[in-house]
């Protein structure tokens, strides 16, 4: 048998219509980007009963129309394009649909369809298509469809589609997504008209309005970046008058390369707004309410390929710049989606083209697409790190103006006491001196904090620089050295000889890896990826810290005991902050040893997880809370140590509490000494 | 002398750090197998001339991890080290800090040995050479056997442009351990992929050679990653 080819069993059409193609929002965009194809000027979608099964959906369009022909061997052809993005259509469009495939999935959206066009000329053409004829056909091909050719009144040209007897009904939330994707599917932020699609639902309307109410003149930044055909890049930020802030050019994005972006032409828009009642309302025209409920509705960065908007960029979730990530990670300066909106243009040339995926969802993810992200993502960041800077300088300056402004208020009300009643003058004036001298103090004790911490951040970071520079090269080669010698030694003396020589490197060799320990320990605490916040077993961290305060606590010879509950103890926070607690701990029990004498040096530590909590208890033999108030130990400066900081405690305190925990200190506890008994909260407690 | 291996020869080891003191005391170690000694005291420049006139003028090397303290190399000892391994050279990473690096994971699967610098010793050095030849040759220790498993993406940021730090769980070694690990995009398409995925907020699952049998973290490694 020579004639053979390939058949298609009916159910492809549902493989390929149904299960391929995504919501109905975008399954009907296919059917209005034919329309945008065709050169319409106008797209009517009308929705019938649609809120019950059985509906209808009418789309008409003043396009081109199809001829017969057109039909039999395009409209009715599926998978295949015939469509470039490289010829641009009669009235100058690039064509935004494709394949064919997305169509289907709208015509499957109903048991019936009848389409009719009406090219130019004096015909129009017209077909019904039942898809219950298709379920008892063998292959798609068996089952005859007719195109029907009948004299054309006086109407314009145009195609209308009717979606009929629908499988589902559509929701509320369905229509409004289809109002949100019809709106945004032309560049909407800029008024090109010439082509309008009108949606005959009530939602429609609302959702139209609110595209309509623009609020882009009133963003606070506005970053507008751009990159060539030959990949060269720059940018401006301007603030909401339009006037420029800052520039870059393209090395200054790429932070001082000069190496091209290989991806399609493009612009990028991104409107900030800072959303901060005090500082947003100043002097503009809008409610920020209203602000913020129109970026909701519209808000993230959508991408337009050649005039037409590419599903799902800026979708509501769709955070594909990570631009809501950068704002967790650093809040300050930073646009969110809430709080943005954008818009990137590319242009489709003959070297450089973004291909979207045949399921429509978004672009085949090549080396031009992550370039494009690239130029994207460096625009964002050259706007953050300039506003970063800005934020600095604010803040210097508003430091320095702190104490005059402080004068200024005093001075003030110092002169509204003076115009008051003579009977409470004098008694206004006492008061407010009283208030005005514990403010001073406060301001004073504050100030003193800030220089304590400063001071303590400047001993960490330099422990830390010279822990890298002893750890190196110095240690390192004491340990080959020593590693060498020994080896030697047995390997060249024997008896007596051999034990004299050992004795004294052996005790270098402790000597060295005491001092190798030290500046590992010192490294470790600041390590970065111990910030990072995520799930964190208190258990495990409080194992590790032990193992690597070993050698200290052995140099104090003091003995730790760890009796944890079995199992882990998971919670969210980040292993610094743990460490943080139980360093500070520890680390006031070895202090009190020193101070005191103490003979038997014992620290007891051990935990009990009991309804989502787990409780962790530090004991120590030293000589307990003397001298000092239990409720003062937690305050800045509080010790009893003179060459004390007073801050352990308070960091123990403050960092319990941004873990969601508590904290109690009993002054003597199960061993005589201090007690500290931390409780924090376990994830799914 | 030489060390003889199965069918590999060592006889001239290069010693690899910045600084001249550590060289020198690489030496006294390698003398003392009665081994031949060359401090590589010149600037290393380029990755691909160099290991080919390591292959040309020596049999093993020792290798410091950080090299790039001063002009003395563009790239650190774990390029150097998986670079040599490839091509089947017995190579020793000597590592100054406790705990593997995400960019040092990456490469395990190339690193067999790692060696804090106090404990280089006649013996280790020849443990590590060993452990190189019997893998060349397919044979692992049950510590660093190769498994195809499941391994999961949970987060993904890109470092630069080349590089991409994936925060795995790989559940047949230990399902509540999170694993950071430092990839090149270049060497495999996966990356971008995985990237632009787990990016979206999705959990991505794909293939992988890891050595299931590693006691702990520093030794584990993640290689060949497929879907």
């Amino acid at each position: 048998m020579s004639d053979v080819h390939f058949r298609f069993s009916p159910q492809i059409l549902a493989r390929l219509g149904e299960e391929l193609n995504q919501s109905v929002d975008q399954s009907i965009l296919e059917l209005v980007k034919n329309s945008y194809d065709a050169d319409a000027t106008s797209c009517v979608i009308e929705l019938k009963n649609t809120s019950s099964k059985g509906g209808e959906i009418v789309l008409t369009d003043d396009g081109n129309g199809m001829t017969a022909s057109q039909i039999r061997d395009g409209w009715l052809v599926l998978g295949k394009s015939g469509k470039s993005t490289l010829k641009k259509t009669k009235s100058g469009r690039t064509p935004a649909g494709s394949k064919g495939l997305g169509r289907l999935a709208a015509l499957r959206l109903g048991n019936k369809i009848s389409m009719l066009s009406r090219p130019s000329g004096s015909f129009r053409y017209g077909l019904d298509i039942n898809w219950r004829s298709f379920d008892n056909a063998a292959t798609v091909e068996e089952v005859p469809l007719t195109i029907k050719r009948s004299a054309a009144g006086p109407k314009s040209k145009g195609t209308q589609i009717h979606l009929k007897d629908l499988h589902a009904p559509l929701s509320s939330d369905d229509v409004k997504r289809l109002a949100r994707s019809l709106l945004l599917l032309t560049d909407p932020f800029e008024n090109k008209g010439g082509f309008k699609v009108e949606l005959k639902a009530p939602e429609f309307a609302d959702t139209e309005s609110l595209l309509k109410t623009k609020y882009f003149e009133d963003a606070d930044f506005h970053l507008v970046a751009s990159v060539t055909a030959k990949g060269t890049a720059s940018a401006q930020l301007l603030d909401w008058k339009g006037e420029i802030l800052a520039e870059a050019t393209h090395n200054e994005l790429r932070q001082n390369t000069t190496k091209a972006y290989k991806c399609p032409r493009a612009t990028f828009d991104l409107w900030t707004f800072l959303l901060k009642g005090g500082q947003f309302l100043g002097g503009r025209r809008l409610r920020l309410s209203d602000v913020r409920k129109w970026l909701q509705a519209f808000g993230g960065v959508h991408v337009y390929q050649d005039g037409v908007r590419v599903n799902p960029y800026g979708n509501p979730g769709n955070d594909w710049l990570q631009m809501n990530l950068a704002r967790v990670r650093s809040p300050e300066e930073r646009p969110g989606t809430n709080t943005s909106i954008g818009r990137v243009s590319i242009l489709t040339s003959r070297t450089r083209e973004l291909v979207q995926k045949t399921d429509r969802s978004g672009f085949i993810e090549d080396e031009q697409f992550f370039e494009l992200m690239q130029f994207l993502k460096d625009a964002l960041e050259w706007m953050a790190r300039w506003r970063l800077q800005q934020a600095e300088r604010r803040r210097r300056a508003e430091r320095e103006a702190a104490p005059r402004v402080a004068e200024e208020h005093k001075a003030n009300i110092e002169d509204v006491i003076e115009s008051a009643p003579l009977r409470v003058r004098s008694s206004l004036k006492q008061a407010f001196t009283g208030y005005a001298k514990s403010r001073d103090k406060e301001a004073a004790a504050l100030r003193k904090d800030i220089q304590l911490y400063r001071t303590l951040a400047t001993a960490g970071i330099t422990a830390a620089t010279f822990a890298h520079e002893s750890h190196g090269n110095p240690i390192k080669v004491m340990g080959l050295a020593l590693s060498a010698l020994r080896s030697r030694i047995n390997s060249h003396t024997t008896g007596d000889v051999q034990s004299k020589l050992l004795a004294p490197t052996n005790q270098i060799a402790k000597a060295q890896a005491a001092l190798s320990t030290l500046s590992t320990a010192t490294l470790n605490l600041v390590k970065a990826s111990k910030r990072r916040v995520g799930k964190v077993d208190v258990h495990k961290s409080i194992h590790d810290l032990v193992t690597l305060l070993t050698p200290f606590l052995n140099g104090r010879e003091a003995s730790v005991t760890v009796r944890l509950a079995n199992g882990g103890a998971y919670m969210h926070g980040s292993e610094a902050a743990l460490e943080s607690v139980f360093a500070n701990i520890l680390n006031n029990s070895l202090n009190a040893f020193r101070r005191s004498g103490t003979e038997k040096r014992l620290i007891d530590i051990t935990s009990a997880i009991a309804e989502g909590v787990c409780e962790v208890r530090i004991a120590d033999s030293g000589p307990g809370i003397k001298d000092v108030g239990v409720a003062d130990v937690w305050l800045p400066g509080v010790t009893t140590d003179p060459e004390g900081t007073g801050l352990g405690l308070t960091i123990v305190s403050d960092t319990v509490r941004d873990l969601g925990g508590e904290v109690q200190l009993l002054p003597h506890g199960a061993l005589g000494g201090a007690e500290v008994i931390v409780r924090l909260p376990l994830l799914g407690g | 002398m030489a060390l003889v291996i199965e069918q590999h020869k060592i006889e001239r080891v290069a010693l690899i750090d910045d600084d001249p003191e550590v060289r020198a005391s690489y030496r006294f170690h390698v003398e003392d197998m009665n081994l031949s000694a060359e401090e590589i005291d010149r600037p290393l420049g380029d990755i691909d001339a160099f290991i080919s006139k390591m292959e040309a003028f020596h049999t093993g090397v020792i290798c410091d991890y950080h090299l790039k303290s001063t002009k003395y190399s563009a790239f650190d000892g774990d390029i150097v080290v998986s670079h040599l391994y490839k091509r089947q050279f017995p190579v020793i990473l000597c590592s100054r800090f406790d705990g593997v690096t995400a960019s040092v994971r990456g490469l395990r699967r190339y690193i067999p040995y790692i060696v804090r610098a106090e404990d280089l010793s006649q013996q280790t050095v020849k443990e590590a050479f060993e452990l190189c030849v019997g893998e060349f040759s397919g044979k692992f220790t049950p510590e660093r056997k190769p498994y195809k498993t499941v391994v999961r993406i949970e987060s993904a940021k890109s470092l630069t442009e080349q590089e991409i730090v994936f925060s795995i769980v790989i559940p047949a070694w230990e399902p509540k351990i999170g694993i950071d690990v430092s990839v090149k995009s270049a060497e495999n398409p996966l990356f971008k992929r995985l990237l632009s995925k787990v990016a979206q907020g999705n959990i991505e699952r794909v293939s992988a050679q890891v050595n299931l049998g590693a006691e702990n973290l520093d030794d584990l490694f993640i290689s060949d990653w497929t879907e």
